[in-house]
């Protein structure tokens, strides 16, 4: 059995100018110690379908359909304070911006320590132990745990942000773009931790990023996610030497390499209103290859080869 | 924490330094207000020679900067000058004054801080709750009513009808003069004298004019607690929060209240300072004698000298507020530092 199973999740935003359609019919499985990338641009529901496995959407998402099975439980039908006994424990989550997902007014330390506190009734010393023991192994000295979150480098905050996801062995961790509001080296870095976390913990982590490299060196299988569907999933090396859906082929056109003279390669067009997206395969207005069915019917996930899916009607028989 | 105690000295050395340029800004603005105070005060009929006497007799005939340095350096001696009307000093009945009035900005924060604070707080928390909506329209009442209006109606309903406090505010004169004067807040001495009775009664007199003040201020406080408890329950941390299995309870308290106690802190320091000097219809309704009558009383009679002193007292207690505020910011956020 799988660590996770999405099946069939549809989640909308109520806002003013109409429903969002932000997660749409999403379905995938994560296996244990798998580290799965999901990949897609602003927008592409990527991050609501990170809080939706964890059931934290603002108030205005509501989640029409699906299911999230965890450990063979569908956490979508637990009750607030059971899904509580789960979150951070079982599933944990890393945020993109370290700048502001640690509490102003609390020790960092105090961050990983109320966690231990509160899951396993631990005592505040065992906890602050714990608490400066595992920021060490993401690299913070033990006497930083007394600093205020302003006290710290944004890589280091991210690294206490990784702590607090770790603190707790999570089987599953949710790393929603945790580089992007880091510079290049503090990213690397980063990324090491996140191997590191895999190898040590045996931990599943979906890492969601709207950059394709970031994944091609962690990850062991891609999803390929636009307008709130998924359009290709394929282990690295299906997804990088062997795209199959003209999307993911745009992508990675667009992707500039040093040393190359030819102007980068922009996928024509612009992402869609999701308030009223395309009807059929929802990339067909800038997909080069759209065909009359393109514009009616969506094309369901279909197998390419072992372990490697693609929604495109060019690679289905009709 | 090093830097706590440097921000701590650094605020107490600049508060002299602001309530110095509040007091010259008093100074001047009383002297180039036009026409003659003197003159004013004892009304136009009175032949030209007594009213220079009477200039003379209140230094008022030295050159600017002299005056300017006598008021200071009687300010530092406690000495407040003389009135321009009974042309004695009332530096005591000022401070009683003041104390009253301070007991009543105190007790009216009494009421005003816990009854908006939990209001906001829970409206913010039940967002859209019928909690919510009461305790939002109670806001909205709160800063619309007429504080006269409001007392009135308290005193009828209190006082007249149930008969169960006193319709006057403050401590009856028998009490006060029964009272041994340490702070001149007679609540405060008759507990520190032991006199139980008598703090009992100044209690029941306090409770009217605390409960009108306190509802009027605690509007604001409730509509600032809840913007800014929205505001904090947004936050990305929150929902970090939410994500390690943070009990709601905690979230609500640690990262929701604490974070958003600084603009309450804030707006509860300028209404208390408002109060302060502003509480004139209260005090008027409950015939309560405070600071604000008296000012009052002293501007309708054109005593120069005792508006003067009045707002040096009410520049010295915002400085003072002001001090007490920046230390709590201090203390609650670890990010305001030198």
């Amino acid at each position: 059995m799988s660590l996770l199973r999405v099946n069939n999740l549809r989640v909308v935003f109520e806002t003013p100018y109409g429903q969002v359609k932000a997660v749409d019919g999403v379905s995938f499985e994560i296996e244990r110690g798998e580290v799965v990338g999901l990949v897609g641009e602003s927008g592409s529901g990527k991050s609501t379908l990170g809080l939706s496995i964890m059931k934290l959407l603002p108030p205005n998402a509501r989640i029409l359909s699906g299911q999230v099975i965890y450990n063979g439980v569908d956490l979508l039908r637990l009750k607030e304070d059971e899904l509580r006994k789960i979150r951070g424990k079982e599933i944990s989550m890393i945020f993109q911006d370290p700048m502001t997902t640690l509490n102003p007014t609390m020790r960092v330390g105090e961050h990983i320590a109320e966690a231990l506190m509160y899951h396993y009734n631990m005592d505040k010393e065992e906890a602050w132990r714990i608490a400066k023991e595992v920021l060490e192994s993401v690299g913070i000295p033990a006497e930083r745990a007394m600093d205020y979150p302003h006290q710290m480098s944004g890589g280091m905050r991210q690294r206490v942000m990784i702590a607090t996801a770790i603190a707790l062995k999570p089987k599953l961790i949710i790393a929603d773009e945790p580089t992007s509001a880091l510079d290049v080296i503090v990213q690397d870095h980063i990324l090491e931790l996140l191997k590191d976390l895999r190898d040590r913990n045996k931990a599943s982590i979906i890492l969601i990023t709207h950059d394709l490299s970031v994944t091609a060196d962690i990850a062991d299988r891609v999803l390929i996610m636009y307008a709130g569907r998924i359009l290709e999933v394929g282990t690295v090396e299906h997804i990088y030497y062997h795209p199959h859906h003209p999307y993911t082929q745009g992508l990675l056109k667009s992707i500039p390499k040093l040393g190359s003279k030819s102007e980068l390669y922009i996928i024509p067009g612009s992402p869609p209103d999701m308030t009223n997206p395309p009807s059929g395969c929802r990339f067909h207005p800038r997909c080069p290859y759209a065909r009359g069915i393109c514009m009616k019917e969506a094309p369901p996930l279909v197998k390419v080869e072992k372990g490697h899916l693609v929604a495109c009607w060019l690679y289905i028989e009709r | 924490m090093a830097g706590l105690r440097e921000y701590i000295i650094v605020r107490l050395i600049l508060t002299p330094a602001m309530v110095l340029i509040l007091l010259t800004v008093v100074f001047l603005i009383l002297r180039v207000l036009p026409g003659d105070p003197v003159r004013a005060s004892v009304g136009p009929k009175v032949p030209e020679e007594y009213v220079q006497k009477i200039r003379h007799e209140l230094g008022l005939d030295k050159p600017l900067y002299q005056q300017y340095i006598d008021y200071i350096v009687g300010l530092l001696h406690g000495d407040f000058g003389k009135s321009l009307i009974t042309r004695r000093s009332f530096k005591e009945e000022l401070l009683s004054r003041f104390a009253a009035s301070l007991e009543l900005a105190l007790c009216s924060m009494l009421v005003a801080i816990p009854l908006g604070l939990s209001l906001g707080y829970l409206g913010a928390t039940r967002r859209g709750s019928s909690l919510d909506h009461i305790s939002r329209l109670l806001g909205v009442a709160s800063y619309s009513i007429p504080v006269f209006w409001l007392g009135v109606i308290l005193q009828l309903i209190f006082g007249i009808w149930l008969g169960i406090f006193p319709v006057t505010g403050g401590a009856p004169p028998s009490i006060k003069f029964r009272v041994p004067r340490i702070t001149g807040m007679v609540m405060l001495d008759s507990l520190l004298s032991g006199d139980i009775e008598a703090f009992l009664i100044t209690v029941k007199h306090m409770v009217l004019p605390s409960l009108t003040l306190g509802f009027v201020i605690s509007g604001v406080i409730n509509k600032v607690t809840r913007n800014a408890m929205l505001e904090v329950l947004s936050e990305d941390y929150v929902i970090a929060a939410k994500a390690r299995g943070i009990p709601d309870f905690r979230i609500k308290i640690k990262y929701g209240l604490r974070n958003a106690l600084i603009p309450i802190l804030t707006i509860a320091g300028l209404q208390f300072a408002l109060l302060m000097g502003g509480a004139v219809l209260t005090e008027s309704t409950f015939s309560y004698s405070g600071l604000g009558t008296y000012m009052r009383d002293a501007v309708l009679s054109r005593d120069y000298t005792v508006v003067q002193a009045a707002v040096t007292l009410y520049a010295i207690i915002v400085a003072f507020v002001n001090l007490v505020v920046d230390i709590i910011y201090a203390l609650l956020d670890p990010r305001i530092r030198y």
